[in-house]
């Protein structure tokens, strides 16, 4: 129906690390640390464990259907009707985080970059870029993210590397100072959402096979994890917890530190490179997921078609909010929790389903033999 | 109408139909008839044809061995006659067929008609077919070339001094034919030493084709297609009266450059030779550098018009047959009048031709090119054009040169390096420096910060301007300093460079550190070794100068974004054309840096050859035999 | 023909898209650099009637271009305006009712903040400038013994062509000699909002021709060659640049408290950890009317130990010194083992002194802790909270703190002994 292309390894796990890590460059990270004070890097941990454990939801539903992708499966288990509705609640989630995507990454250019320009021309950016990016088309995305790791890779690790001579050990303690499920209840589960996921089993196809799909899957999140830690652990040693919290784009002010004697100061321009390609990467992965799953449940040959529609809808619904803050509020407070349902309940729902309907149709089979 | 035709046709063209007035072959009319016959007594035995055909064949002896067709003696000729001459002409192979045209005719004898008149014979000659009448097909050669218009093909007529003398018309090219060769090879022995022999054996053609000519490449065609193909080429044609088939003898010669030193492609260490214009001589250079039998040329003819020799070299038992059928198939399916230059043909083959980056690549070096073919690419050779086309390319593939390869692995790789930082500063600091300038001053030193703010006071351009102005002289620069004629030309871009860079600085049109950003941007152009290539940098730099000045790093990001969307959907005969990077395949470590030789075991993953394994794990065998001494010891 | 009909909807698609993005784009948020003036240094000061005046050094850019011409060279590099207005933001608009350019604060490497303003808290412009984008973390911020104003206004480096590089420069003969501390806005920061331990900035100020009294004062005073009363505005010096860097200020919270001098900045940098050399002259345990240099750097990361008895907290802090000779004016062999061994103790003894004679400084002067030594007291802790409502000022000023130098003079320089003269008058 819709030719996605393949893509290997390599590509894989670039797609959904990227995908992952695009929130890091935003104000999670301080977030994190607020909630976590200085234990925030063990619920850095956490949070990849957990994520780690979603991914596992998705992997064994899709092991149940390995010749669809997670639209055609829902529509199976649950009939037409209510699979319609769930796949429409799984686009209507990346719609959702792609419109908050392009307003938080554009106010975050605007900050860090370009005080003076108009937020919509760069916000119009983004959503070019979004689409030009969909329309050469997944294998293509794939492709770019793959080369563009290397670049990113490379920032992240000189950004670490220049930081640490900032760093100073002592923030660190009291270790174990808070207690974790009080975190938890408080606002971590704010940060366990995972659309990488959801993201992988509508593209299951370009993984070839399913054992590629759950080592991919596996590795992005250990790794993003672990930068995700490291970045925590790196804000609190070189910033302290409460600038840290302070901070509106902590990975922003972690890199203003840089300073390699008098020549190399001030490069956080250089690091915008980095975060921005990440930026763009991650609208164009969440734009192609809402475009394809709208595609794939209303059975159309393409979607390229409906990329001007949904893009158009994204940037309108971006648009609106007055301010950063409450675009902020919306995306913890609300999205990250209603969030939890297609991501998370929904494909656990429908592994539950599948489970049952697989021991009905044993039993069935049983006493059919029974009778006989 | 006819009868104007007819007229016409008379008026024209007046031969002596004494001597000339019949026909070889039998007209539409006849043929039909034939068929018709044909259908009705195809049983007949064949005994009894022959015996009639014998009966009615009262012909002098020494004459039908000539195969010469026989003179009309007058105007009863009969048409019966006319067909056994024919038919004795015809190879034994298809005698059996001629004998039932005869035999036909026989039982058509009632249905008797005058002989054809030349014209008539004209008409109804198939042009395609050589005819046995000298005249008939001097007119078709004079009509195929416009002969008395057309001074490039000359005919010579002449005599073959066989007994009896036999008349004879060559014809060649002047230009690209060889004279003195003509005169040895092709009029001499024609014309003085067939008479040596004094007796001709079988067939007078291949008596000519067998004993006398001398020339090394002779052949007997029927077709005029192919005639005109040879003498077109520099071949020399030679028609002999009464022979359907014409003699193509092999006189090519004409005046070409030697091999030369490569002019674009230098290399410091390494073969200094260079592919010329002749397609012959290139095949050869790299058959001397794969000295294989594997190593195979196939030929295509491309063209209608031009019809220009193109060569496929591959290695038959490594290139994957995928990929030489797809080349074929593109090749073959070319309906173009002609195509003068490599530089075209590569515009035929490539599948993306708005895409900015070029998806073939062209190269000079018959050492590259067999490089690659090793490595199981293939080469595709324009006869006449000094480049060969190497399919499918890479990014990486025209990011290397030959000296990476020749040098030791530490060279070849700090080389490759250099040409990395070249290669981006080449399309990307014009943008930088803008996106610096106009929106991230933070960056970049306070003095030096100062310094270029101090010299842009003066300037009464926004920087934009200034830097559109700069590029595009510095573009003129380029592009006349190719263009200037004669010696001049190479003095002209370095003086004109110093001078308009000097004076703007002090005419305050320009900054000086722009003129430092402009000349490092094109110094690093040139260290691009693709030409290609360097193309599509110098353009796409234009692309990030407004975009830099748009939107800063965030419109240099949006740039390299949609680039590298562009670069990565590309592909190049079947093969991404950022292949070994993305998507990522095995690689012998040869992007980006450059592994030592003895690691490079297998060929490129993504070309998928049929044979992986380019050397032995262990390629270099003294490396084992001295550790095995050593484990003795 | 309907290809034709796709393709040409194609290109008006293509074309209306481009219109569309040039006429959004269009060069926005773009400045020319002769838009702008670059602001290098900014002083904050407090005027008569709760006025604020604020005092910012602009660079000249014509006099840093190479490119000939006329009179580049001549201007001065740079330009110092002040203005007064109820409010320090408020004043950047006006600077704009005189100086014909947009400012720019993006190279701004100094912040100085006059002493009484000082006094009355320094949290708003900090907080300030961690918020504005333009300002910099990482640039210095002192403050002034006097004025900010005129601190700005009479700084005219001798050397260097703006007051961007003499920064610089200044900050890097901090670490050779240590006698004030490099301080940025981040450090600050990070010490008021993260630690319960005194924020310090390093002090500048103005040569005062005038208070020559005073000089003297401390001159008299001056006998040990280890102590260096002098803080910036009072060295004893003639000619040169106006400015000074010399000295520490102490703040308690956000409000200035007190001032060190520059050998107490040296001691507060060796037990912070922080110094990262300094030339230390002390006098000739043998002889009185000789002295001694040398040259010690911090040879590794003070140990810090923390014990929290009945009594109260124990604070154990060993630095380490290591280095050469410079002079030894007696000619006495101090480079033979035993000899430099006791010269060390000696040496050791005086900056434990030093630092012993700082600690009670600190502590009689309510200064609070000025070493951050409650980084290390964090280890002590259990949780967030007892962090968070830590009281330390009570805690270190009740603490015991107990300082133990190691000295180790490593090399004698390219005189391996030092041999007496052959004198004519023999003892």
């Amino acid at each position: 129906m819709i030719r996605e292309g393949k893509f290997g390894f390599a590509e894989g796990v670039s797609l959904l690390l990227i995908s992952n890590l695009a929130t890091i460059y935003l104000v999670e990270p301080s977030v994190a640390v607020e909630l976590g004070k200085n234990m925030a890097w063990l619920m850095a941990l956490f949070t990849m464990v957990v994520m780690l454990l979603e991914y596992w939801i998705i992997i064994s539903l899709m092991k149940r259907h390995q010749d669809t992708t997670i639209i055609e499966a829902s529509e199976q288990l649950l009939g037409p009707y209510l699979g319609i509705l769930c796949n429409l609640l799984f686009a209507l989630y990346f719609i959702v985080e792609e419109a908050i995507l392009i307003r938080r990454y554009g106010e975050a250019l605007l900050t860090a970059a370009l005080p003076t320009t108009p937020i919509s021309v760069i916000m119009v950016t983004l959503t070019l870029a979004a689409i030009i990016s969909c329309y050469y088309g997944l294998e293509t995305i794939a492709r770019v993210s793959r080369i563009s790791i290397t670049f990113i890779f490379g920032g992240i690790f000189i950004l670490f590397m220049a930081v640490i001579s900032y760093v100073d050990v002592t923030n660190l303690y009291p270790l174990w100072s808070v207690n974790p499920l009080k975190i938890i209840a408080e606002g971590q589960y704010k940060l366990i959402i995972l659309s990488e996921g959801l993201l992988a089993a509508v593209i299951f196809h370009s993984f070839g096979n399913w054992h590629n799909f759950r080592s991919v899957g596996l590795l992005a999140i250990s790794v993003s994890g672990i930068i995700r830690t490291t970045l925590i652990i790196l804000l609190i040693l070189a910033l302290g917890v409460e600038l840290a919290s302070e901070k509106v784009l902590p990975f922003f002010n972690l890199s203003r530190l840089v300073s390699f004697g008098r020549f190399f100061q001030r490069a956080e321009s250089v690091f915008l490179l980095t975060w921005a390609m990440v930026g763009f990467l991650k609208l164009s992965i969440t734009l192609y997921a809402s475009t394809v799953i709208l595609a794939r449940t209303f059975r159309l040959q393409d979607y390229r078609p409906l990329l001007w529609a949904v893009s158009l809808l994204c940037f309108s619904i971006s648009i609106i909010p007055p301010d950063v803050e409450t675009i902020g509020t919306l995306n913890l407070n609300y999205f990250t929790v209603w969030g939890l349902i297609p991501t998370i309940v929904l494909p656990f729902l429908l592994l539950v389903v599948s489970l049952v309907r697989k021991r009905e149709r044993k039993q069935k089979h049983t006493s059919e033999a029974g009778n006989q | 109408m006819n009868w104007w035709k007819e007229l016409k046709q008379t008026l024209t063209y007046k031969p002596n139909s004494d001597r000339e007035g019949f026909v070889l072959k039998e007209t539409p009319k006849e043929r039909a008839m034939l068929k018709k016959d044909r259908q009705v007594e195809t049983d007949q035995p064949e005994d009894s044809n022959a015996a009639k055909e014998e009966a009615a064949k009262p012909q002098p002896k020494n004459r039908s061995r000539l195969k010469r067709p026989e003179r009309v003696t007058g105007r009863e000729g009969s048409k019966q006659k006319q067909t056994k001459t024919e038919e004795k002409k015809k190879e034994p192979s298809s005698a059996k067929e001629d004998r039932n045209f005869g035999q036909k005719h026989e039982n058509t004898t009632t249905d008797l008609r005058k002989p054809l008149k030349i014209y008539q014979a004209q008409e109804d000659q198939d042009p395609d077919q050589v005819s046995p009448y000298l005249e008939v097909n001097q007119k078709r050669i004079e009509e195929i070339y416009d002969i008395p218009n057309n001074k490039d093909f000359i005919i010579r007529e002449f005599t073959i001094a066989v007994v009896p003398p036999v008349k004879a018309f060559a014809i060649f090219m002047e230009g690209m034919s060889d004279k003195a060769s003509i005169n040895t090879y092709v009029l001499q022995p024609l014309m003085l030493f067939s008479n040596f022999q004094p007796t001709v054996d079988g067939y007078l053609i291949d008596h000519i084709e067998r004993r006398v000519l001398i020339g090394n490449q002779v052949n007997v065609h029927h077709k005029f297609e192919q005639i005109v193909a040879g003498v077109n080429f520099g071949s020399t044609a030679v028609f002999v009266e009464g022979c359907d088939q014409a003699l193509l003898v092999e006189t090519k010669g004409w005046e070409h450059r030697g091999i030369f030193y490569p002019v674009n492609e230098q290399v410091i260490r390494g073969p200094q030779e260079a592919f010329n214009e002749t397609l012959r001589t290139n095949t050869g250079l790299i058959r001397k550098q794969i000295r294989s039998a594997k190593l195979t040329t196939e030929m295509v003819k491309v063209g209608e018009t031009t019809h220009r020799d193109v060569a496929i070299m591959y290695l038959r038992d490594v290139v994957n047959p995928k990929l030489l059928k797809e080349v074929k198939r593109r090749i073959e399916s070319l309906q173009v009048d002609g195509i003068v230059d490599s530089g075209i043909l590569e515009q035929y083959l490539e599948e993306r031709p708005w895409n900015i980056a070029p998806q073939v690549m062209a190269t000079e070096r018959p050492d590259r090119v067999a490089f690659h073919i090793l490595r199981g690419k293939i080469a595709i050779l324009l006869d006449g054009s000094p480049y060969a086309l190497v399919v499918p390319t890479t990014m990486f593939d025209q990011l290397h040169t030959m000296d990476d390869y020749f040098l030791r692995p530490l060279y070849g790789t700090f080389l490759r390096l250099i040409r990395t930082v070249a290669f981006y500063i080449s399309f990307l600091t014009p943008g930088i420096y803008l996106s610096i300038v106009l929106f991230h001053k933070e960056m970049v030193p306070t003095e030096l910060l100062l310094a270029i703010a101090g010299a842009r006071e003066k300037v009464p351009f926004p920087s934009l301007v200034e830097v559109i102005i700069m590029e595009v002289s510095f573009e003129l620069i380029r592009e006349a300093g190719l263009r200037v004629p004669g010696a001049v030309g190479n003095t002209i871009g370095i003086v004109g460079a110093l001078i308009l860079g000097q004076a703007a600085v002090e005419a305050n049109i320009v900054s000086p550190i722009l003129i430092i950003v402009v000349a490092v941007t094109g110094l690093s152009s040139f260290a691009v070794p693709y030409y290609s290539l360097q193309f599509s940098l110098r353009i796409i730099r234009f692309a990030y100068i407004f975009l830099g000045a748009a939107l800063g790093f965030v419109g240099i990001i949006f740039g390299l974004f949609v680039q590298m969307h562009m670069l990565s959907s590309l592909k190049s005969f079947g093969v991404p054309y950022l292949a070994p990077m993305s998507p990522t395949t095995d690689s012998t470590g040869d992007v980006v840096l450059r592994k030592p030789v003895f690691s490079w075991e297998k060929r490129p993953d993504y070309l998928n050859t049929q044979q992986e394994q380019f050397q032995p794990n262990i390629a270099r065998g003294w490396v084992k035999e001295s550790s095995k001494r050593k484990r003795k010891s | 023909m309907r290809d034709k009909a796709k393709e040409v909807k194609l290109w008006i698609k293509i074309v209306c898209l481009l219109c569309l993005i040039s006429t959004s784009i269009g060069c926005m948020g773009a400045r020319e650099t002769d838009q702008l003036a670059f602001v290098l240094a900014i002083g904050f000061d407090k005027a008569d009637n709760n006025q604020q005046e604020v005092t910012i050094t602009i660079a000249n850019t014509l006099a840093f271009s190479s490119t000939g011409g006329s009179g580049g060279q001549d201007a001065p590099s740079y330009e110092t305006v002040s203005v007064k207005a109820p409010s320090a933001w408020e004043t950047g608009s006006l600077f704009n009712s005189f100086n014909s350019r947009e400012l720019a604060y993006m190279h701004t490497k100094l912040f100085v903040i006059g002493e009484e303003t000082a006094k009355d808290g320094i949290e708003k412009y900090l907080t300030a400038i961690s918020r504005f984008r333009e300002a910099r973390g990482n640039s210095s911020l002192y403050i002034c013994k006097g004025k900010a104003k005129d601190f700005l206004m009479n700084n005219k480096p001798v050397l260097e062509t703006s007051p961007a590089k003499q920064i610089e420069l200044i900050e890097n003969t901090s670490k050779i000699i240590g006698y004030f501390p490099v301080t940025t806005v981040n450090d600050i920061l990070k010490t008021l909002k993260n630690l319960h331990s005194s924020p310090i900035a390093g002090l500048v100020g103005i040569h005062k021709t005038g208070e020559d009294e005073q000089v003297e004062k401390l001159l008299r005073e001056t006998t040990d060659p280890l102590q260096e009363p002098y803080y910036a505005g009072v060295v004893p010096r003639t000619g040169g640049n106006k400015a000074e860097f010399i000295g520490t200020a102490v703040f308690n919270d956000d409000k200035m408290v007190g001032i060190l001098s520059g050998s107490e900045t040296r001691t507060m940098l060796l037990l912070q950890g922080d110094l990262t050399s300094s030339m230390y002259n002390i006098r000739d345990p043998k002889y009185d009317n000789f002295n001694i240099a040398v040259n010690l750097r911090q040879a590794r990361k003070p140990e810090i130990r923390i014990n929290r008895e009945a009594d109260g907290v124990k604070i154990e802090e060993t630095v380490f010194l290591e280095g050469e000779f410079i002079a030894i004016e007696s000619g006495e062999d101090y480079e033979g083992v035993e000899a430099k061994r006791q010269l060390e103790q000696t040496f050791s003894r005086e900056v434990e002194k030093q630092a012993r004679e700082l600690i009670a400084k600190t502590k009689e002067e309510n200064y609070g802790d000025i070493f951050q030594y409650d980084r290390y007291y964090r280890k002590e802790l259990r949780t967030w909270e007892e962090w968070k409502n830590l009281n330390w000022k009570e805690i270190y000023d009740e603490a015991e703190i107990n300082v133990i130098c190691k000295t180790n003079i490593r090399r004698p320089g390219l005189l391996r002994q030092t041999l007496p003269i052959l004198r004519t008058e023999k003892k």
